[in-house]
């Protein structure tokens, strides 16, 4: 049977396994704006959830990134709340860490539209990654991997043909694609989440994808000293060194790096799987995209296939009044149809492995169903610490990424910085 | 006793509105800042002062404090001389005052996030409008500058919030300046006096009462700065920009991150209303002087 006719039966069965609900109004507050296509998508899958469950209507309130602290906020005032949406770590880290979301556990459990179970169509490295203190507090539905975005005819023309698998050859592909006449690296300087992608994934593929947190749990600071740490450090300041990342890089403001990319000036971004999307209205025609995992460094501890990721997900708020209607709607919106909607109209990455993504980030799909982990931002940190992670960690390391402060500089301020961080706490 | 009765009557509903919205949320605030609390909830655990132990040994809170000095004095300082020095050439008689005084404050007018988009563009290193005029008179070396750049940033964003404010002063000043009695200047003239000896001894002792509300405002716009540096940031404000507005919004309500700390974010809120209120009082001795009636 076609995925076409797959797809249909499952919608049928989709809508006609909707629960009945008595006259319930899902409030839903959500992590996107109402005009981007993700909040349009999910529009019309609430307009379809609704069709099927004619006593099932929603009311929306689209608050955009800054959702979950909107969510804490109405919440300590009192006002009921069914369904949000946030960023995977920030849940983590917020609502569901702090106790104050529903376990989805059950859910999880539950028959799914398609066959099997809900969690049986997710991703299982996502699902993981879902998991805190051996409960799951949230769903995620779509995500972006963090990956070295390029522009394919420029890698081609500068004769790079195979994929780098390692940081050598990845080295060779970019020096290849400088003497090309194409400027090799874009980056932004002032987006320190984008540049800690970098030392993320070295330390990553030199010491592991524990390290990060190792380093940061030790009291004395003093495993930010460990030789995986100093290496990685060489290893990106090398990009500057060879004149991969122009100079002039230091003085970009978002999204003046990316844009050198649109006007065909630079070849490749390490950046998230959004970057195609972003930059759909201003790339030429025919601007061919490709993903390439970060690189592996030769006899490090890690493993070329761990991506990282941003993951959005559902949860459901305590004392929520329509919980029920709620784990429903979520089921629903797991379903493959429902799914593929997603994919397709919002060209995003989604949570349920059977579905296809868009031709401007297959190779993305593609980087997910062979990772052996998926890692979260700041590799854990921006789960455990997030103060720690935004204002020693992620500062730190701009500084030291754009030449501000010098490897034992670096080294030395976060050996303090992190004992000072436990003393301090 | 008639009078002091209606007095009380017409003074309570005041009263009782900045009782209710100002010094009531700001005994809860200081109370909030004793305890430890995510803003999940209602469960926050009583810590005593051990937020304003951890500020005093935070190094990201006295980045942020000395940024937030920095744009107070340095800010403070070429915005007021900037404002006083237009003020001086808008008074002198020249043509097109009103015009001028649009154009100044028109920045106050526009949106925060299109002012920092038209000053990133601005500063842009490769396009920017600043290195290209730079270089197209021959300054190539000055037109290479990464405005931008994490040494550059908070000085850039400074220059920019200069141009933002002086116009909103310089409004103030004037209106100030209007009202001071036209013979006042005429007899000046007659006696011989320039342009600055008539600014330094008739406009500055006439506005002194402008003057002395005008730093006030300053004050308590330059500590509580957030909006423009915050827009100028853009997806993520560079630690280099952090103001204590700006920090204590990373700390209670996140940015990107979880961080969610209501009770050490709004101990920082505290330091920001003692540092105002200290700097207000110090701003209002300092400048103390008999009233002028003219």
């Amino acid at each position: 049977m076609s995925d076409i006719k797959l797809s249909g039966l499952s919608l049928i069965a989709t809508l006609m396994a909707g629960t009945a609900f008595a006259e319930t109004e899902i409030t839903y507050w959500s992590f996107w704006n109402e005009p981007e296509p993700q909040a349009q998508v999910l529009k019309a899958l609430m307009d379809e959830y609704s069709a099927a469950n004619p006593d099932v209507t929603f009311n929306v309130v689209w608050n955009g990134r800054q959702n979950q602290t909107t969510v804490r906020n109405a919440l300590a005032g009192g006002t009921s709340i069914d369904l949000m949406d946030a960023d995977m770590d920030g849940l983590n880290g917020g609502l569901v860490g702090q106790g104050a979301a529903i376990a989805l556990d059950d859910l999880v459990a539950s028959d799914s539209p398609d066959g099997g179970t809900v969690g049986e169509a997710i991703y299982p490295a996502l699902l993981a990654n879902a998991e805190l203190n051996g409960s799951v507090g949230q769903l995620p539905y779509a995500f972006y991997t963090y990956q070295i975005f390029y522009n394919a005819a420029q890698m081609r023309d500068a004769g790079v043909s195979a994929t780098p698998a390692t940081w050598a050859e990845y080295m060779d592909a970019m020096k290849a694609v400088q003497a090309s006449g194409v400027n090799a690296i874009a980056v932004e300087s002032d987006i320190a989440f984008y540049n800690i992608n970098w030392f993320n994934y070295l330390l990553a593929r030199i010491a592991g994808p524990d390290f990060v947190l190792k380093a940061a749990e030790d009291k004395t600071g003093e495993t930010w000293r460990d030789p995986a740490v100093r290496q990685a450090l060489e290893l990106e300041a090398a990009l500057w060194a060879d004149g991969l990342i122009p100079e002039e890089s230091k003085g970009y403001q978002w999204p003046a790096g990316q844009q050198t990319l649109a006007f065909g000036e630079t070849a490749t971004e390490l950046v998230g799987s959004w970057l195609p999307i972003e930059l759909a209205d201003q790339v030429d025609e025919g601007f061919e995209w490709g993903a390439m995992n970060f690189p592996m460094v030769e006899g490090g501890k890690g493993d070329v296939n761990d991506t990282i990721i941003y993951a959005v997900s559902f949860a459901i708020p305590d004392g929520a009044e329509d919980a029920d209607a709620a784990q429903d709607f979520i089921r629903f919106a797991l379903s493959k149809s429902a799914q593929q909607k997603m994919a397709d109209d919002a060209l995003i990455g989604v949570a349920n492995a059977s579905v296809e993504w868009a031709d401007v980030i297959s190779d993305s799909r593609e980087a997910v169903a062979n990772a052996t982990s998926l890692l979260s931002e700041n590799l854990g940190l921006k789960v455990a610490y997030a103060d720690y992670s935004s204002n020693i960690y992620e500062a730190m390391h701009n500084k030291v990424f754009l030449g501000q402060i010098s490897i034992d500089e670096f080294v030395d301020g976060m050996v303090e910085q992190t004992k000072g961080y436990w003393e301090n706490r | 006793m008639i009078g002091k009765r209606l007095i009380g009557l017409f003074v309570t509903p005041a009263l009782a509105i900045y009782l209710c919205f100002f010094l009531i949320p700001t005994g809860f605030t200081f109370y909030f800042s004793l305890f430890d609390w995510s803003g999940f909830g209602t469960e926050a655990q009583f810590i005593g002062f051990d937020n304003y132990r951890r500020l005093w040994n935070d190094p990201t809170f006295w980045l942020s404090f000395r940024n937030t000095l920095a744009l107070l004095f340095v800010g403070g300082f070429f915005v007021f001389v900037l404002a006083f020095l237009y003020t001086i050439l808008i008074n002198s008689g020249i043509w097109g005052k009103k015009l001028f005084r649009l154009v100044f404050f028109l920045p106050n007018v526009v949106s925060v996030v299109a002012l920092s988009a038209m000053w990133a563009y601005i500063y842009n290193p490769r396009y920017g409008l600043l290195n290209t005029s730079l270089k197209a008179v021959g300054l190539d070396e000055m037109g290479r500058t990464l405005w931008t750049s994490p040494d550059n940033i908070f000085w850039a964003m400074l220059a920019a919030l200069v141009w933002v404010f002086t116009g909103f002063f310089l409004i103030l000043l004037l209106a100030g300046v209007d009202k001071i009695p036209p013979d006042m200047y005429e007899a000046a003239d007659l006696e011989g006096a320039n342009l600055w000896h008539k600014f330094w001894y008739i406009t500055v002792p006439m506005i002194w009462d402008v003057m002395t509300i005008s730093f006030v405002i300053w004050i308590i716009n330059a500590v509580k700065m957030f909006e423009f540096p915050f827009a100028f940031g853009f997806l993520q404000v560079p630690q280099q920009l952090y103001t204590l507005g700006i920090y204590l919004y990373i700390m209670g309500f996140g940015q990107r991150d979880p961080i969610y700390q209501l009770g050490y974010a709004t101990a920082i809120g505290v330091v920001m209303l003692v540092l105002a209120f200290s700097l207000i009082v110090l701003v209002r001795r300092l400048m103390r002087r008999d009233q002028l009636e003219f």
